[in-house]
């Protein structure tokens, strides 16, 4: 009986190392992912095209003119807290003054995670920050208005299972936006974690900004699995 | 799939692998080698000779023609060893952007070119850091002027020495150039460990490297370097898709999203032909394997997808090289007007560009054949909407362990 058992065991264990030498093997050979070690930035608006004095403009955002104000940049700004080493951010104008002759300005900024813990740790802190400064609430963001406005522009027409996302609003007199995660949107198994926000500098009206704002999230793109996109995790 | 050809493949892609580990472990062991350094006038010589080449072959660099290089700045490794030189770029004392040369051998000439600054040049990355480093400012040490160290594409940092009441340097404090962040010494180490991959990037065959130096120290070449024969050629309209279901699915789709606007017009686009070609190329969606596809089953993969929209006549074709050089047939294969699958295993990195290709496809969409060859390419990961690095990028040739191409010829 004791024999039989052992001859059991030694079974196991070749067909256990046969496997680790054959899945080795198999991996050794294949290619791919392909992912480079961070994907920030994956998710960033790219404007349509330039003026001639080499001006990058949104196309299409309706009777008004947008652009990007200067390049974009891996220093985030200092109007919330430190998240994460790896940030990029980029500002955009209202390129010429309405009527009342009062320009916008707004951001898009972008922190990337790897590791789990950290991500939900800078949420919470994100979140008692936002509380602290200003309002917060979360709401269902309509995006069909803008899919339907700039889907014909997209050169790579994906289409999108659905039709509104769940975003943070925040509002303040120094910023105002949506706050948007994504968990892991590209491989499941792979730790790629984003939180993005779309804001306007200077004012608390998000109303009177809300299209745009919009704007850039559709043109920044989205996972196609609705179940990776969420707003900020409730604080602790 | 013939067995034979799968066992025989699989053999050589496991004596490949073993012969990278020593290939990998001597380049990075010969770095700090005091004969491997190279001066200021070689580094000076070389800058100069590379951009001519570069203005004469390289598409967007075409105003670097006849300009000057001029010495602003030298970096160092975290040892203290000379790490690159940046020359600026002028003409007529217009500032036209900037080269990055090694001031190692062991190293590929050129690190870095750019029609922009660099970090080290921005007043604002300056301020910030010495904004950072008063910070740490204590009563026992007194921080000195910074020294400017390069560990690679995107990788600037100001280590700032930090000495004790008789002068002596006891410590380090270094701020990161491009995002503010303060390191001590010990936390120095760890942001190196997480970033060891991408620190190797400009690690490759040594026997290329040296081929490149023993070239451009030649006196020769700096005299013909206006009158040398040059060749490139760039498909212009091959659509960026960005990285979705895996690599080679998305480079595929790239090649036959090329041919969809050229003659061949029942092709789907982007995600629906990247997962249509995931599909029939038998890409991986379970972990661990997830994204991950085998190399020879592209070239199937791509016929049965173009077979499956009515273009049965689409030949694709898989060439597997491991060391050899087959730069010319890959620029016959572009000036065919031909875009093509190129998977890499030990890829090195772009041009430039901190992180490392490892095992990874792109689509190849032209060259730059000079005193280096070059594969410009569409690496999947530079797509929109990847805003910042929305770019066709430069590979230099042989910058990887063992390739294979895919030829797609309708």
């Amino acid at each position: 009986m004791k024999r039989e058992w052992k001859r059991i065991m030694m079974g196991i264990g070749t067909v256990a190392i046969f496997g680790v030498v054959i899945g080795w093997f198999c991996n050794f050979g294949m290619i791919g992912p392909g992912l480079p070690p961070s994907i920030n930035g994956w998710y960033f608006p790219q404007p349509d095209g330039r003026y001639n004095d080499g001006t990058q403009i949104f196309a299409n955002t309706g009777a008004e003119h947008y652009g990007m104000n200067g390049p974009v940049s891996r220093i985030c700004p200092e109007m919330f807290p430190v998240l994460s080493s790896d940030c990029i951010q980029a500002q955009y104008e209202r390129f010429y003054a309405n009527d009342s002759g009062m320009d916008s300005h707004y951001i898009v900024i972008s922190w990337y995670f790897n590791d789990a813990i950290k991500f939900s740790d800078a949420e919470h802190e994100l979140n008692d920050f936002l509380k602290r400064s200003g309002t917060v609430s979360d709401i269902s963001l309509d995006l069909n208005p803008e899919f339907q406005r700039i889907s014909a522009l997209r050169a790579d027409n994906v289409q999108y299972s659905f039709t509104s996302v769940p975003v943070s609003q925040y509002t303040s007199n120094v910023t105002s936006g949506y706050f948007i995660t994504y968990a892991r949107p590209l491989i499941r198994d792979r730790q790629d974690y984003i939180v993005m926000y779309y804001g306007v500098l200077n004012d608390s009206d998000i109303r009177a900004h809300a299209t745009f704002l919009t704007t850039l999230l559709v043109k920044g793109g989205f996972p196609q699995d609705p179940d990776v996109i969420s707003q900020l995790s409730e604080s602790r | 799939m013939n067995i034979h050809k799968t066992v025989v493949i699989l053999l050589a892609l496991l004596l490949a692998g073993m012969a990278m580990v020593p290939m990998v472990s001597a380049a990075e062991s010969k770095l700090s080698s005091p004969s491997k350094m190279v001066n200021t006038d070689e580094a000076s010589s070389v800058a100069l000779i590379n951009v001519q080449d570069i203005a004469n072959s390289a598409p967007g660099f075409s105003e670097w023609h006849d300009s000057e290089v001029i010495l602003s700045k030298m970096y160092f490794d975290l040892t203290g060893n000379p790490a690159a030189y940046a020359f600026n770029v002028t003409q007529n004392g217009d500032y036209l952007g900037y080269i990055l040369i090694s001031a190692q051998r062991d190293n590929y000439p050129v690190l870095e070119c750019s029609r922009g600054h660099l970090p080290t040049a921005s007043t604002d990355f300056v301020s910030r850091s010495k904004t950072k480093i008063s910070e740490s400012q204590t009563k026992d040490l007194v921080i000195q002027n910074p020294v400017p160290v390069y560990l690679g594409a995107t990788f600037y940092y100001d280590a700032y020495p930090m000495t004790d009441k008789t002068g002596n340097v006891v410590d380090y404090a270094y701020v990161d150039l491009t995002n503010s962040r303060l390191f001590n010494s010990e936390d120095m180490k760890k942001e190196m460990a997480i970033n060891k991959s991408s620190l190797k990037a400009n690690v490759a065959k040594p026997v290329d490297i040296e081929r490149l130096w023993s070239l451009e120290s030649s006196p020769s070449v700096m005299a013909s370097v206006s009158s040398m024969t040059r060749s490139s050629n760039y498909i212009y309209d091959v659509p960026y898709y960005a990285w979705y279901r895996g690599c080679s699915p998305t480079a595929a789709a790239m090649v036959l999203g090329y041919w969809q606007s050229h003659g061949y017009p029942n092709y789907p686009t982007a995600n629906t032909l990247i997962d249509e070609l995931g599909n029939a190329m038998g890409t991986s969606s379970t972990w661990p394997f997830t994204g991950a596809t085998f190399p020879l089953f592209i070239d199937d993969g791509i016929e049965t997808v173009a077979a499956n929209h009515g273009y049965s006549g689409l030949n694709s074709v898989e060439n597997i090289w491991f060391s050899s050089d087959h730069f010319t047939d890959m620029a016959a294969e572009i000036d065919a007007g031909r875009p093509f699958v190129l998977s890499m295993y030990a890829g090195g990195a772009a041009l430039g560009k901190p992180d490392t290709y490892d095992e990874h496809s792109v689509t190849v969409v032209g060259y730059v054949g000079s005193l280096q060859n070059y594969l410009t390419i569409h690496d999947t990961w530079n797509s929109p909407p990847n805003y910042p690095l929305n770019d066709y990028r430069l590979l230099a040739n042989m910058n990887w362990g063992g390739s294979m191409s895919d030829w797609v010829r309708p």
